[in-house]
């Protein structure tokens, strides 16, 4: 039943430093990674080690120093961004979700997803259909009209992930989206997340702190000030 | 959907409430405005109303409103048969503050021949003056009633006929007579000098029987430069075309007014630039997280763009009209006439356009400074 995985993420030598002199912080050292279609990979590790800097330099918000970075295939950075509109690629590839939901306050639930599928050129009937068809997916399709301050933090944080998702994206990163859920929402979120990285071809990496999603990751990458220090494969009980 | 119209009805009363601050801003600019161009109408509407192709006046004077005028009344018949005229009547003005029911009425008597150039008045209420003595027509400002019997001096009149929107270029209601009628309040009006002049000396100039200027109505190929020519030969009068005597006013009475006004009305915009662009940054701002969440998702600048600009607009049009409305409802609580012209409110229409769009270069470049990922923490 095993797909056969592709790379999806490749990092090579990457290097991150904020500030210069003896004051700099080394963010991220000479990092090596790579991450296949169907993977749900947990970036793991200590306040300041640089979970979010390595996420964000993969989401193209944060320029590298040095290094290499290959998504879907196609060279994004090498010593320097190699394509102009970055934000393009983000709504083309990525999908974010994030500790807080970061829903925009003055759209409804299913205009937040929608909103995605406009910015990429559909019009607004096919865009809302997809909307309410990624909703139904997450089981939060009877609150598409509320507005995300009347939703739970469950519920705001599925629709969260239905904008991740509404462009179907091949890499999904995640900054510690099960931080203001309970375990079992947390558990359900996480589940949701692998179950669209083997439907969706998808790659999927989430910082966490989060120790009871640890064993519904399929890789844990430790980090420690900026550098790779393990990675292990967690039993699937 | 509209981003920008979603975040306005997300917060549709503070919205609503900003919108109605700057209409009263807009308010105030447009009518200051309308001021300035009822003034203009006020001072040239006497002028104007006349239809006169020349006003003849006493030499070198620029009367008869900028400077006081005066000419026997019998230059009007020589006037007359002068080739090139097609009609001229003689005119006397005077402005006179009458007791009225217990207070003061201010006034512009203006005296002129029946059936003559200067008596065309449109009656809104009533009738023209038919009788030569003791009739008057009133502008309905001076707040006289049809019937009224009104008293200038020693002679009673007799409200006969309303008009409406008459005024001297001070602002003052007109009340129309004939021209003995206006004569004789115009002696008892008279500083004391002329009137002992007169007494002394009936043949002097300032007779009894003078008037301030005298209309003239040419035919319509006469040649305007050979009348003035001609009329400019007698030593003791002067010849302004209509044009030269919208001049003179606009000079002595508008100039200045029009320097107030327009001096105020730009501190007004500038006022209201500052106002617009501090709202539109505030509202930037609050929305700072939507942004760099935008951003982020990969919305390019030129959608949060038109989002910070459709806003502007929006404000700027709605306090416009908001602001065009409540002008015109509070116009007539205003002592001097409000005139609102097209003209200046398309342009004030364009001037709030260009406002919004360059109070939101602020708005606009923080929002573009906004790092993405600044969405990513709490
Ligand atoms: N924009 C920045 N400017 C300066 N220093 C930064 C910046 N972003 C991150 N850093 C520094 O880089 C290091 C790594 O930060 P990063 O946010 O990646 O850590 P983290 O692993 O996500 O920590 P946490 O678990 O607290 O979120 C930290 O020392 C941090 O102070
Ligand atoms: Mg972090």
């Amino acid at each position: 039943m095993e797909k056969p995985a592709r790379p999806v993420v490749d990092i090579a030598r990457l290097s991150k430093s904020f500030g210069e002199g003896p004051t700099a912080v080394h963010a991220l050292v000479d990092i090596n990674l790579t991450i296949n279609t169907g993977e749900v990979v947990g970036l793991i590790g200590p306040s300041g080690s640089g979970k979010s800097t390595l996420l964000n330099c993969i989401g193209c918000i944060t320029e590298p120093d040095v290094g290499e970075i290959r998504l879907d295939g196609r060279e994004i950075y090498h010593d320097k961004w190699m394509i102009d509109d970055l934000r393009r690629l983000r709504l083309e590839t990525i999908g974010f979700i994030f500790q807080f939901h970061n829903l925009l306050p003055f759209l409804s639930a299913w205009e937040n997803v929608a909103i995605v599928r406009t910015l990429m050129g559909e019009d607004m009937e096919q865009a809302k259909a997809r909307a309410m068809d990624l909703l139904g997916y997450l089981q939060v399709d009877n609150r598409a009209n509320s507005p995300p301050a009347k939703l739970s933090g469950g519920e705001a944080q599925r629709v969260a992930i239905a904008r991740a998702l509404a462009n179907e994206p091949r890499i999904i990163l995640a900054d510690e989206p099960t931080a203001a859920l309970d375990s079992e929402r947390a558990t359900i979120v996480i589940e949701l997340m692998k179950k669209v990285a083997v439907e969706r071809e998808a790659a999927v990496i989430v910082v966490t702190h989060d120790e009871k999603i640890f064993s519904r990751l399929d890789r844990m990458v430790h980090l420690r000030d900026g550098r790779i220090v393990d990675t292990e494969r967690p039993d699937h009980a | 959907m509209n981003l920008a119209w979603r975040d306005v009805q997300h917060g549709l009363g503070r919205f609503i409430l900003t919108c109605v601050g700057l209409s009263l801003l807009l308010g105030v600019v447009m009518g200051m405005t309308a001021i300035y161009r009822g003034l203009v109408a006020e001072a040239l509407g006497i002028v104007d109303g006349a239809k006169a192709d020349l006003w003849i006046v006493e030499g070198g004077k620029r009367g008869p409103f900028a400077e006081a005028s005066r000419i026997p009344r019998d230059t009007r018949n020589a006037v007359m048969v002068q080739s090139g005229v097609a009609a001229a009547g003689a005119i006397v003005y005077q402005t006179v503050e009458i007791p009225y029911r217990g207070g003061i009425l201010r006034a512009f008597v203006v005296g002129a021949e029946l059936d003559r150039p200067g008596n065309e008045v449109v009656i809104v209420e009533g009738r023209a003056i038919l009788k030569s003595r003791s009739e008057l027509v009133a502008d309905r400002k001076t707040g006289l009633a049809l019937g009224e019997k009104l008293r200038i001096g020693r002679n009673d009149f007799t409200v006969v006929g309303l008009v409406a929107n008459s005024a001297s270029s001070g602002g003052d209601p007109v009340i129309m007579m004939t021209l003995r009628d206006a004569q004789l309040v115009q002696l008892e009006f008279e500083p004391s000098a002329v009137r002992k002049e007169v007494a002394r000396n009936p043949q002097s100039g300032v007779s009894g029987d003078t008037v301030n200027a005298i209309i003239v109505r040419l035919h319509p190929n006469a040649s305007t430069h050979d009348v003035i020519e001609r009329i400019r030969r007698w030593k003791h009068l002067g010849a302004l075309t209509n044009p030269e005597q919208q001049q003179i006013l606009t000079r002595s009475v508008i100039e200045k007014a029009r320097k107030q006004i327009g001096l105020f009305t730009g501190i007004l915009l500038i006022v209201s630039t500052v106002v617009i662009g501090l709202i539109i940054y505030t509202m930037t701002m609050d929305k700072k997280k939507a942004i760099a969440t935008l951003k982020l998702i990969g919305a390019p600048d030129r959608t949060i763009v038109t989002l910070i600009l459709q806003q502007a607009l929006a404000m700027g049009l709605s306090g416009f009209a908001i602001g065009a409305a409540l002008i015109r409802l509070a116009q007539d609580y205003f002592p001097r006439r409000l005139v609102f012209e097209t003209s200046d409110t398309l342009m004030l229409l364009g001037i709030i356009i260009i406002v919004c769009l360059a109070a939101s270069v602020f708005g606009v470049r923080s929002a573009l400074k906004i790092d993405p990922a600044s969405a990513l923490g709490g």
